[in-house]
Formats: structure tokens, sequence, C-alpha cells
């Protein structure tokens, strides 16, 4: 199968982090830091190393900001739920997943969304005017899982900071793809996918919080303070209740090692290359619906489009038929869907990894092109 | 000869790890240990010399102490 539906999870995985995954359900199987025997003890350290890793990969401050979650998910619900209040509002953006958009809701905190314009600093100045007196955060992706748009990261960054705000940013479409300073963005809570760009095993999520977390979501067993009833908020741990997935974190690891060894700048100009000669060849087709201008720097690498006439369902299978794997539909976003008038329709989205080859998009864009004539 | 050995109590084995790194980055002797006895599960750092610059070590680190014993260690 020629997969193109990265965005969704990582359609191949390096041998590093197969390996790794090999590794640790050989050596590693322990409840780790937590039994006091040789092997659990083994086991923690070997998660405290992955912890350092991806705080130096993300510019966090120290191992003890990085918890560990099931997904990305997960880690934005345990900002959204866990820091804010009834009574504190929040600003979101116009392309959020559903991931932000569903907890926001259910936990009935006052909201607005800033609309993601194409110039990032009209899209700053949507953000600056929603800002209240009790706007306690910012929270918004990095990178649209519909369109690719990349969101001015370090300018809002700076806009809460000056404005005493908290700043989480959705980063299940960028970890991996464009370089993620928490320090200079000034990020407090950053959540990850790291089964995408990442190149991690599914089941492993981050969240990284530079700042406190008042409320735990998920209470149990941490491995610390066993014999108080009420859970603490002690960072990581405490936000770790239950098991941890070692064989995702040790995977994680290998992965962040792989992406450190290729270069984030090199992955996005590889995977930005095979999107442009899509688009490129996408335009000469008649009766196609492309849904962003793909400037460089602008967009992570993914094509949402359209055939007029066909849905987008439709599309996919028929991709499908050839043995590309893509996604249609909402993607679930259907803030991001909104903003560019696809709610009703939704869209075929592409989404490479640094495995594609350019042969695969020629006989993508070959696929598609007979499609057209159906 | 007998020296001072003391056992501190960290909030997390995420906290005590880094801790021990932190010391043997400045000169210390350190090791992890799970916490003795049956009084809930925990890891504890244990090491040996200047209490009070380890502490301070730790304060500077943001790693958090919950309680610092001293054993004799002959």
């Amino acid at each position: 199968m020629i997969y193109f539906d990265n965005a969704a999870t990582g359609g191949k995985k390096p041998l590093t982090v197969i390996n790794a995954v090999d590794k640790s359900l050989r050596e590693y199987c322990a409840n780790a830091g937590r039994s006091g025997h040789s092997r659990s003890e083994k086991a923690a350290l070997a998660i405290y190393s992955a912890r350092e890793k991806v705080a130096d990969f993300f510019h966090a401050d120290g191992a003890e900001q990085v918890i560990f979650t099931p997904n990305c998910t997960a880690a934005i619900n345990y900002v959204i739920k866990g820091v804010l209040n009834k009574g504190d509002h929040i600003i979101v953006s116009s392309l959020e997943h559903n991931a932000v958009m569903r907890p926001l809701i259910k936990s009935g905190i006052e909201y607005d969304i800033a609309e993601v314009a194409t110039d990032g600093g009209k899209t700053l100045e949507n953000f600056k005017s929603l800002i209240r007196k009790n706007t306690k955060m910012i929270f918004c992706t990095a990178a649209s899982n519909v369109t690719g748009k990349i969101l001015p990261i370090y300018e809002i960054g700076q806009l809460a900071s000056k404005n005493g705000i908290l700043f989480g940013v959705d980063a299940a479409q960028a970890a991996g793809i464009i370089d993620i300073n928490m320090k200079k963005m000034n990020i407090d809570y950053l959540c990850v996918a790291p089964h995408k760009a990442l190149y991690a095993p599914m089941g492993i999520g981050l969240l990284i919080a530079r700042s406190p977390i008042e409320k735990t979501v998920i209470e149990g067993g941490t491995g610390n303070n066993s014999e108080n009833l009420v859970q603490g908020n002690l960072m990581p741990e405490d936000f770790e209740s239950g098991t941890l997935n070692i064989s995702g974190i040790l995977g994680l690891s290998a992965g962040i090692d792989f992406v450190k060894k290729y270069g984030i700048k090199n992955i996005y100009n590889h995977e930005i290359k095979l999107m442009k000669r899509l688009y490129n060849e996408l335009l000469k087709i008649d009766n196609i619906i492309l849904y962003n201008d793909f400037k460089e720097g602008d967009y992570v690498p993914l094509i949402s489009f359209n055939l007029k006439g066909l849905e987008s369902g439709e599309v996919a299978a028929e991709l499908n038929k050839y043995g590309i794997a893509v996604r249609a539909g909402l993607h679930c976003a259907p803030l991001a869907h909104k903003s560019i008038g696809t709610l009703k329709i939704g869209t075929v989205r592409v989404s490479p990894s640094v495995f594609n080859r350019t042969q695969e998009v020629d006989y993508l864009i070959r696929a598609i092109k007979n499609i057209k004539k159906m | 000869m007998h020296s001072k050995k003391y056992v501190i109590t960290t909030g997390t084995v995420t906290y005590a790890i880094k801790g021990r790194d932190i010391l043997r980055r400045n000169g210390f002797t350190a090791k992890i240990e799970r916490k003795s006895g049956n009084a809930g599960c925990g890891y504890t750092v244990v090491t040996s010399g200047n209490i009070d610059k380890a502490l301070s070590l730790f304060e500077n680190a943001g790693v958090k102490v919950l309680a610092v014993s001293e054993i004799e260690n002959i």
C-alpha cells in the first residue's frame, strides 16, 4: 500500500523504533519505578532518559515536565480540564480539532474562537481582540490537520505572555515537522501525538507542562505517596496514574532519535517538495478544488482537495482500489472545515511521511486523474 | 571512620533520578533507593557529604524534597 495518511497516524515506523519496542517487551516488562526490584528500576531509568530526551527536543526545562499520556487527545483533556475552572475564559483558533472543542464544551468553560486568516498578522489581531479580563488561556493548534496552515505560534505566545495568559499548543501535526521551542515560543502546555511525525507507536502521547496543572483528570496508583487516599498533583507521576506504556515510551525515544538523525528541516523539505509536486499537478486538473495556496513555510506538508461531482469518501474509496491510503471526510475537525466551507462535503487529505517517494506521488496523481475521468 | 549518610525523600521517582544525577554531576556519591518499610511507595536519594549543599542544589533545580533523614554509616 502507498500510504498518504500520515496526518492520521504514521503508516511506517523506522526499524529502530520497531527494535526498541521489541526490546522493551523482552527486557523492560515491569511496573517502572513502582515495584522496587531491579527490572522495575531499570525501566524507571529508561523512562527517565526518555523524559530528558523529550524535554531537550522541545526545549522544556526538565524531565519532570514531561507527562506520558495515552495520546494527544488525553493530553489536551488534561490541560483544559486540569487548568481551567468555571469563570475562566479561553480563546481557541478556528482550526481546532474536536480533541480541543469537545472537552472545552463539556467542561462548560467560556470560550471564543479566533479566526485564522491567511495573513499571520491578522490572525494575531483576531486573538488579541478577544482577550478579556478573565482570559486564562489561549489554546491553539500549531498547524491545521485539514488545511496544513501553520499558525503564528511564536507571536501568539508573545501575546499570551505579555498579557499574563497561559498558552497551550496542540502540536499533533507539527511535532517532528517544524521546530517547536517551548521556551522561545512561551508555550506553557504542549500536547503531542508522537505516533505521527515522531514515528512512535500508537498508544503514546505527550503533555509537556512548563506551568502547573492544578487538577488531575485520572486518579489512581502513581507509585508515590501511596498511603494517601487523596491524589496529589506532583509532576509528572501524579498525572500518569496506572501502569506506564514502556513500549510506547521507548518507541517514542527511538522515534525522536530517528527525527534528529534526519533533521527536522530535511524532513520538512522532503515532504513539502512531494506536496508541491502534487499541488502543481492538481492545479492542472479541471474541476479540482484546493483549499490553500501552499506557500512554503506557511503550511505543513499536507493537501486537502475535492473533485467536483464526487464525494470525498468516494474519491478515497477509489484511491484505496489503487492501493493508496488517504483520509476523507471531516478529519474530526468540523470547525476547520467550516472555516473553508467544506463542513457538508469534507475533503480528501493527502499527508506524506519521510518514507514517501516522488514515484508514489506520481502514481497518486495518475490515479486521481483516472478517477476524475469516471 | 564514621561518615554521615542521608536519605532524601523526593516526591516522585523522576525527581529522585534527577536529584541523583545532579548530585553526581557535582561530585557527590549518590544512588536511588526505594523507600524502605511499608509506608507506601516512592523513591529516595541516598547520599553522603555536605547535605546543605545537596539540598541547595536540589532547590535550584526544582527537585521537590519531602523529607531528609540521617543515618550512621560505619
